[in-house]
């Protein structure tokens, strides 16, 4: 085979599919210390360790959350945390049936001699950390790199950067039992419409394939996180259903059959139209080889965030929340949502954040 | 759209959806009139153009063969050409649901520095070409691009260069209203494993759809042509499932869901080989967003050449064989070729007509049964049975005691979901013998030669009760009855129940053509 093949290949393989399963999707619960700060910041909690503990207990241990999710996106320090129990995450989410994940990536730097582009770093002693990862428990990773659309952007040079570092990425995950979820994001800043948007997104995800299969990635154990293809944020909105067409028209120009499922980000989508989106492309009658999931962050978090404001009082019902946006996108990824969730304190609200780094 | 949507985009999508449609592939006829001439001298026919022209009429107006051809692939030549009635040959095709296609490449060059790696030319003036070749009636277009695998080939240059002289031709194409038929070949030449064909396919196909991807074509608007994976001419052969699953394999991590239609090239493959891969790939049990059919050149043409031998009295027998290369991969895009049902029709009928005489005979019908289930398991060739039971199946025939049977009961079984237990191979020279005595013995007698020719299958279920259930084209066959005649095995109890049938009357004897 063209595709490396690892001792891992077989676990990948199954792990990816899993992942993919109708039904389930992905929570992104790893925003870094920093990051996690200045969501704590905008409810009035604290950024130390225990709030950061607390929150993602609160989230993992939401009755009737685990059954909608296949992974969770963890941060490093996550990764080692207990429950108030004692009971470490990655042992709580296992026994729910949800793979615990890792980010790896170190975040973006500037390419010099473009306009504001960026290429993501994290390659150095990538594979030791890979192997640490996965003994703590890690079963798959996460990588992000960021592209922007302009007037003489994404750039021929960041879109050949970012999808070999993506690459790299994947093909060092695998030889070392991680799943890799290959994500390049095309911000939605910008004043231009859903079919620059699709253009370009095509583009991007023609050159990340391209560099794949250069990689000799083994696709069957690969996820994919692209953003859905939408007008530019200070453009006019459009329907679900248009933005389905573009986004899976999009996919079936350039994703092969390989790869078992494709997780979205929800950029800076409000949860509700993520889920409306999500579900619009679900209900699509056209070729889709790929299962069609969720991999949202802040679109899965926001209202339980308001909701919980930092206090022990709100705990449940900071749950509740939460269960109603994970059965919300599970339905979704079947096609049948009725847009009937009870929208908690937030879910329409915009998420957007001009020039969004994390 | 980073696609170019110009202004035969829809029309683009709707011929190369068309031209994929399942039970339907394409004809390659564009041999260039130099390899035409090499074909030719093999049978002894002179390279002159009433001799293509010929050869390409009785192609095109075979009794029955269209139906299985979504496209056929013309030479510059052919496509001004005329049937003998004077009706040009694009214009029969269409008025018979065949899409005219035509070769654009003007052949391969060497590429300087590297190891007899080659590139395609036939850029230069090809937008207007392509704007001759659509008011001709042309729909689709063909360009081959060639690699082959070596120590150190297919070198990065010469996957670059084929990449993008095959993107480049196909925006030209879809610019000017014609699907380009994108054909990567990497050539089976080598003692390489499949494996490696495998490794390179993917390569090769990954750098083709970043080419295609660059120069804005429309994946909706085009088809592919690959060879399959295949271990090299020189290595050891496998089966048709394990090629099937590297070929699969290969285009799901390549192909984008966006193609229609992936339409195999045979390469060196025979014609019973190439059927047998096509089938095993539409067999397999995994998601396939594009449909597999075939574009056979030497896959379809070649038993019917030799048929042929460029005479004209051999027309017609020419155009049977090439009938049934024409089912035979119609049926392999459904994933429903079985090998066994045209050649147990003929030992079914054989069985029955002789079985028929003897019982009318009252010969020792018991041991005349024995006899012949035993030669039918043994898989013995016909050229053992007595010429004098063919001509007793011909008087039967004329007799009206032999009904016409249904043909094609392939389909029909498949549906029924049972595994039908086949219980005689034999092999493809047994079908053309068959085709040669009903020659001898037709001559004007078309319905008996029809019925040679035909499939009829008896699929033989092995069920709790009776031991065993008989389907005929009409629908299931009373066991009940079996067990009072004789206290043999199934498969005689099975010849027992078609001679039965044989005696009982049809409302319908049509023959299914």
């Amino acid at each position: 085979m063209s595709a490396f093949t690892s001792k891992f290949a077989d676990e990948l393989i199954a792990n990816a599919a899993y992942i993919g399963t109708p039904g389930k999707g992905i929570l992104a619960a790893d925003e870094s210390t920093g990051t996690i700060g200045k969501r704590l910041a905008s409810i009035n909690v604290e950024n130390n360790e225990t709030n950061r503990r607390n929150l993602r207990e609160l989230l993992f241990t939401a009755p009737g959350a685990l059954p909608c999710l296949s992974g969770v996106i963890l941060f490093e320090e996550t990764l080692y945390q207990k429950s108030s129990d004692g009971k470490l995450f990655v042992d709580i989410l296992k026994e729910g049936g949800v793979l615990p994940g890792i980010k790896v990536d170190k975040g973006t730097v500037e390419l010099a001699g473009t306009n504001g582009e960026t290429t993501t770093q994290g390659l150095d002693g990538l594979g030791e950390r890979c192997k640490k990862y996965y003994e703590a428990g890690a079963r798959f990773a996460k990588w992000r790199a960021v592209l922007k659309i302009g007037e003489n952007e994404p750039s021929e040079h960041s879109i050949h950067e970012n999808a070999y570092g993506l690459a790299r990425y994947a093909v060092i995950c695998q030889e070392n039992g991680l799943v890799p979820i290959v994500e390049p994001e095309i911000l939605v800043d910008g004043s231009h419409d859903i079919h620059k948007c699709a253009a370009v997104t095509e583009k991007v995800l023609a050159a990340c394939y391209k560099a794949l299969s250069d990689h000799h990635v083994l696709l069957e154990g690969t996820l994919l996180k692209p953003n859905m293809v939408t007008p530019g944020s200070d453009s006019a909105k459009v329907t679900p259903e248009v933005i389905a067409e573009h986004t899976v028209r999009a996919l079936q120009r350039t994703v092969p059959a390989a790869v078992p499922a494709v997780v979205f980000l929800s950029g800076g989508q409000s949860e509700e139209e993520a889920t409306k989106n999500l579900n619009a492309m679900n209900q699509l009658k056209t070729k889709k080889p790929w299962s069609l999931s969720f991999s949202f962050g802040r679109a899965l978090q926001q209202s339980t965030l308001k909701t919980w404001a930092g206090k022990e009082e709100n705990v449940k019902a900071a749950q509740e929340a939460l269960y109603v946006r994970c059965k919300a996108n599970s339905e979704a990824t079947l096609g049948t949502y009725k847009g009937d969730a009870k929208l908690g304190d937030g879910a329409a609200e915009s998420l957007h954040v001009k020039d969004y780094k994390y | 759209m980073s696609a170019f949507v110009g202004k035969y985009a829809d029309e683009l999508i709707k011929t190369a959806k068309y031209i994929a449609t399942p039970g339907k592939g394409i004809l390659a006829a564009d041999e260039s009139t130099g390899t035409i001439g090499k074909r030719f001298s093999s049978i002894n026919v002179e390279n002159i153009e009433s001799n293509r022209q010929a050869l390409r009429e009785l192609l095109f107006t075979s009794p029955g063969a269209l139906p299985c051809l979504s496209g056929v692939i013309l030479f510059e030549e052919t496509l001004y050409q005329k049937t003998s009635d004077g009706k040009l040959f694009v214009d029969f095709l269409q008025e018979n649901g065949v899409i005219p296609g035509i070769k654009v490449d003007k052949g391969v060059v060497d590429l300087a520095g590297t190891n007899g790696e080659t590139t395609t030319q036939g850029l230069d003036s090809l937008g207007s070409r392509c704007q001759e070749y659509y008011k001709a009636g042309a729909r689709f277009a063909k360009w081959r691009a060639v690699l082959k695998i070596g120590a150190t080939e297919p070198s990065e240059l010469s996957i670059q260069e084929n990449a993008k002289g095959l993107a480049r031709y196909a925006i030209i194409c879809q610019e000017n209203g014609l699907v380009p038929i994108v054909e990567p070949e990497v050539l089976t030449d080598g003692s390489h494993d499949i494996k490696k064909c495998a490794a390179v396919t993917e390569t090769v196909l990954a750098a083709v759809y970043k080419a295609l991807n660059d120069h804005h074509v429309l994946l909706e608007g085009t088809l592919l042509k690959p060879n399959m994976v295949t271990p090299g001419s020189d290595s050891p052969k496998v089966t048709p499932e394990v090629i099937a699953e590297h070929t699969v394999t290969a285009l799901r991590r390549t192909v984008p869901a966006a193609v229609p239609g992936v339409v195999f090239l045979s390469g060196g493959q025979s014609e019973e080989e190439a059927t047998l891969n096509l089938n095993a790939m539409n067999k397999l049990d995994v998601l396939k967003p594009w449909t597999l059919t075939f574009s056979f050149g030497r896959a379809l043409q070649q038993s019917t050449l030799k048929a042929w031998a460029g005479k004209t009295e051999n027309v017609a027998n020419a155009q049977a064989t090439f009938l049934t290369r024409c089912k035979a991969n119609s049926d392999a895009t459904l994933g429903a070729f079985e090998t066994c049902v045209t050649f147990d029709a003929i030992w079914i009928r054989r069985l029955v007509g002789c079985s028929a005489f003897l019982v009318a005979a009252k010969g020792s019908s018991f041991f005349s049964f024995i006899f012949s289930s035993f030669c039918s398991l043994c898989r013995l060739p016909v050229t053992l049975f007595p010429t004098a039971l063919l001509r007793l199946l011909s008087l039967f025939e004329s007799g009206g005691v032999v009904p016409a049977w249904w043909l094609d009961l392939g389909r029909r079984v498949a549906s029924w979901r049972s595994t039908p237990v086949r219980f005689s191979v034999v092999s493809p020279s047994t079908l053309s013998f068959a085709q040669q005595i009903s020659a001898a013995f037709g001559g004007g007698h078309s319905r008996f030669r029809r019925l040679l020719a035909e499939v009829f299958c008896v699929s033989v279920v092995p069920t709790r009760s009776t031991g065993c259930a008989c389907y005929s084209p009409r629908g299931r066959v009373s066991s009940a009855g079996a067990s009072d005649l004789l206290p043999c095995p199934t498969y005689l109890r099975v010849i027992v129940l078609c001679i039965r049938n044989s005696f009982s009357s049809y409302e319908n004897s049509h023959v299914f053509s």
